[in-house]
């Protein structure tokens, strides 16, 4: 009688095993994994990575980054700028054409200039496009922009995804408008079909890039466990970003490689400056001072420290000699916080007139273990010195926003921050910067900020960047991390791939999947 | 008449429940710090939630952040997740009622084994049944080796198994001194017969008992498993602060779970007698 169960349990497990094998077999095309999927499909209201990859798949631009990280044209066919370097004329390419059939024309880049620029739009990338004055459609393949300020080096800035004027009624276009889950694309692939967790695409046949692999398939899966084994077993072909836990489990794999690849994104302990304490230089100093940062990044892998808004390998990153990472000393931590004013009695806590300085940390759940891992750590290093640091709290996107970014209602906040090639941080330090949660307001600062952004000269907004990064470093509104080496992982029947900082897929139409 | 009196009371009782879970959860939404519920313009609370029932029988529960309507995510999630809550409670039952019926009244040898890691694997929790699926049986992202994977775990997880086995075992050993089942047994009769009839009230009520436990499950599982039913839509509702799809999978949650115990209490009334004569002596409906 016993043995039936037994018999039972195995036939199931077998049956569990042989269904799984036959998923494997069955599945085709390029499939990768997210661990939350895009919302929305309009790169108007682009509002996370996810997009960004997606929208790289569906949507062309005129310029956009090519193998030697140049711009090279995509529906621009050339360009002719004025004397002056005040006005520029696009030429399209001829016979471009939407997914539904429809002519792409001058028409439809006009539209989506004054789209990303109306206010009623909301764009979260509406900046990006503030250096445009004037745009206008002089026939159907030639467009005219005219520049707020002269423009010496302009095609990078053109690598906005460019949308059919004749799917929208007007420029002013809602989040909510239907083009978000219908789109009607110009990239290499137009949309199959979606479903909650799952976004089909399919080659699209107007496409001036045609894309070697047919099919692609995104799944949600919020699960890195979950990634990581289907990658192996071949149930995806590619796993976005792997977490440090897991390189050496992806690393074993027979089957999966590792590569790895810049992101222009950074970790930052952001200090509230309304904080009585905190909106002291010396007392944000000090805290720096107060913890081993080596021994933090060390805990969830691989990095590069920073000692300001910008990774290592970009072209604004001060590495002067002036400008240095700030490095553990508890002795000159201690001696900041007296000259400020606070003292220590015995091995008591930091405190000011007697009251305490106690601090609370939170950390965007987002950030998962890692956040967890480092937020834990500092709060340890920080209360090992003699400051009082609340537990960490997790706070989802929602809570995060309404704390951090409406109510201000925080001392320090744990979090990353994440750029395209333009790494525009003018909305995070500058006094009237919508980003600007910790109420950074250093009228020098917002003065280099605004000659960087109306800068023409690249030389020039270099140097502009290299000083707001000096100032930032001294100032420490936020304490400066690190950039964490950043991998994929590729199957290994995925071929010719080549992966460009922050434009995942920007060169996707060569990939190769090998039957 | 006094039945259907009886089933009209407990009908009422679960109406209330749904509906003050909708109201407790929806002015603890409404009234939160920051909440947008609340703080729309012009908005009032009790105009909310006059909006939300008339859309519960509408059917329009207006779009969730996503843009999709409400309504049809829920009913998406629900179409997803609820057969798997139901397969997986049918088959710990009908695993846990095999198991009883198989050791007999006297466990022996491999009988004892087999029930002591049954117990010990009904006491993992469902995220680390998952997690170990995952590696072990290679589960797909999709189509009927996750559905399957689904189910076994829900089975099992969480001390489910567990308790269905030890309730089946305490009614069967009760059953086992009834006269009825001593004669049945002296004629040689197979007992299974007298067994399932007696057993089919019991089962129920465990069967609702661990309804709320299942959705907690379901949630985690689908989690880990990337399955988009109701707790993963939920999760991610609570996550984006999308209010609206939040409040109407609370009530369906809510309506499943109390729903589940008004099916018992049908089912206590409509097959055991005793139930109508205990309270007919106690003068009641």
């Amino acid at each position: 009688m016993s043995e039936r169960p037994r018999r039972s349990a195995s036939i199931g497990l077998f049956v569990m095993l042989l269904v799984g094998v036959a998923g494997h077999a069955g599945a085709g095309g390029f499939e990768y994994a997210e661990d939350e999927l895009a919302y929305s499909l309009n790169p108007l209201h682009e509002l996370s990575m996810a997009e960004t990859r997606l929208n790289e798949l569906l949507f062309e631009s005129l310029w956009g980054p090519g193998y030697d990280g140049y711009p090279e044209p995509r529906l621009a066919d050339a360009f002719e700028q004025s004397q002056d370097k005040k006005s520029m004329t696009i030429f399209l390419r001829e016979r471009l054409t939407w997914s539904d059939g429809e002519p792409l024309t001058a028409e439809d880049v006009a539209f989506t200039v004054k789209a990303y620029q109306n206010p009623k739009t909301g764009s979260p990338d509406r900046s990006r496009l503030s250096f445009i004055k004037k745009v206008e459609a002089v026939n159907r393949t030639t467009v005219k922009i005219t520049f707020v300020d002269p423009e010496h080096d302009p095609l990078e800035k053109f690598y906005f995804k460019i949308l059919p004027k004749h799917r929208f009624e007007g420029t002013a276009v809602q989040r909510t408008h239907p083009f978000w889950f219908k789109p009607t694309t110009s990239g290499p692939y137009e949309l199959k079909s979606q479903d909650l967790g799952t976004w089909s695409l399919q080659r699209n046949p107007h496409s001036m890039r045609e894309p070697a692999i047919g099919e692609i398939k995104v799944r949600e899966m919020p699960d890195k466990n979950q990634q990581v084994s289907s990658l192996g077993y071949g149930y995806i072909q590619a796993m976005i970003n792997v977490p440090s836990q897991y390189l050496a489990e992806v690393e074993r794999s027979r089957n999966a490689d590792l590569i790895p690849y810049q992101s222009k994104s950074w970790w930052y302990v952001g200090m509230n400056l309304k904080h009585p304490d905190l909106k002291r230089p010396a007392v944000r100093t000090a805290l720096a001072r107060a913890v081993d940062l080596n021994e933090s990044l060390a805990l969830i892998g691989e990095g590069y420290r920073i000692s300001g808004p910008f990774v290592p390998s970009s072209k604004y990153y001060n590495h002067a000699e002036s400008v240095q990472l700030v490095e553990q000393d508890t002795d000159e931590a201690g001696a900041l916080l007296e000259s400020a004013g606070l003292s220590q009695e015995g091995e008591g806590f930091w405190s000011a007139k007697g009251k305490p300085l106690k601090l609370r940390i939170f950390y965007r759940a987002g950030m998962g273990d890692q956040g967890q891992t480092v937020a834990l750590n500092l709060q340890a290093q920080l209360r090992r010195f003699g400051i009082d640091a609340a537990d960490p709290v997790a706070m989802d996107k929602a809570v995060w926003n309404e704390k951090v970014f409406v109510e201000r209602d925080f001392d320090l906040v744990l979090d990353s921050w994440s750029f395209d090639k333009n790494e525009n941080i003018y909305d995070l330090f500058h006094s009237t910067g919508t980003q600007n949660f910790v109420g950074y307001a250093n009228k020098e600062v917002d003065k280099l900020l605004e000659k960087a952004i109306a800068e023409t000269d690249p030389t020039a907004k270099v140097a502009f960047m290299q000083e707001v990064h000096r100032q930032l470093a001294q100032e420490l509104p936020y304490m400066f991390l690190w950039s964490l080496r950043s991998y994929t992982a590729l199957r290994r029947e995925v071929e010719s791939v080549f992966i460009q900082p922050f434009y995942y897929f920007s060169q996707f139409p060569d990939w190769q999947l090998r039957e | 008449m006094r039945i259907a009196a009886l089933l009209l009371r407990r009908g009422l009782t679960f109406a209330l429940v749904v509906v003050a879970s909708s109201l407790v959860f929806g002015a603890l939404l409404w009234f939160a710090p920051g909440s947008k519920l609340g703080s729309a313009e012009g908005a009032s609370f009790v105009g909310w939630f006059g909006d939300f029932w008339v859309g519960v029988f509408t059917g329009d529960l207006g779009r969730s952040y996503r843009g999709y309507p409400v309504s049809q995510m829920v009913w998406r999630g629900a179409g997803t997740s609820m057969p798997l809550i139901g397969a997986g409670l049918l088959l710990s039952l009908a695993s846990g009622l095999g198991l009883a019926l198989a050791a007999g009244p006297r466990m022996r040898g491999l009988s004892r084994v087999l029930r002591g890691a049954v117990h010990a694997l009904s006491l993992c929790p469902v995220f680390l049944l998952g997690y170990l699926a995952l590696v072990i049986f290679a589960v797909p992202p999709e189509g009927a080796g996750q559905a399957l994977a689904a189910v076994a775990i829900l089975a099992i997880g969480d001390g489910m198994l567990s308790d269905v086995v030890l309730g089946i075992d305490a009614e069967l050993a009760a059953l086992r001194k009834r006269d009825f089942v001593q004669s049945a047994r002296l004629r040689g009769t197979p007992l299974w017969r007298h067994y399932v009839p007696h057993l089919a009230l019991p089962l129920a009520q465990i069967a609702a008992s661990r309804m709320a436990w299942l959705i907690g499950g379901v949630l985690v599982l689908e989690m880990v498993l990337g399955i988009q039913g109701i707790g993963l839509i939920g999760y991610k509702a609570a996550d984006s602060a999308d209010f609206a799809l939040l409040v109407a999978i609370t009530v369906f949650v809510t309506a499943v779970v109390a729903g589940s115990s008004l099916l018992v209490d049908v089912l206590r009334v409509l097959v055991d007698p005793r139930v109508r004569k205990d309270r007919r002596a106690a003068g009641r409906p």
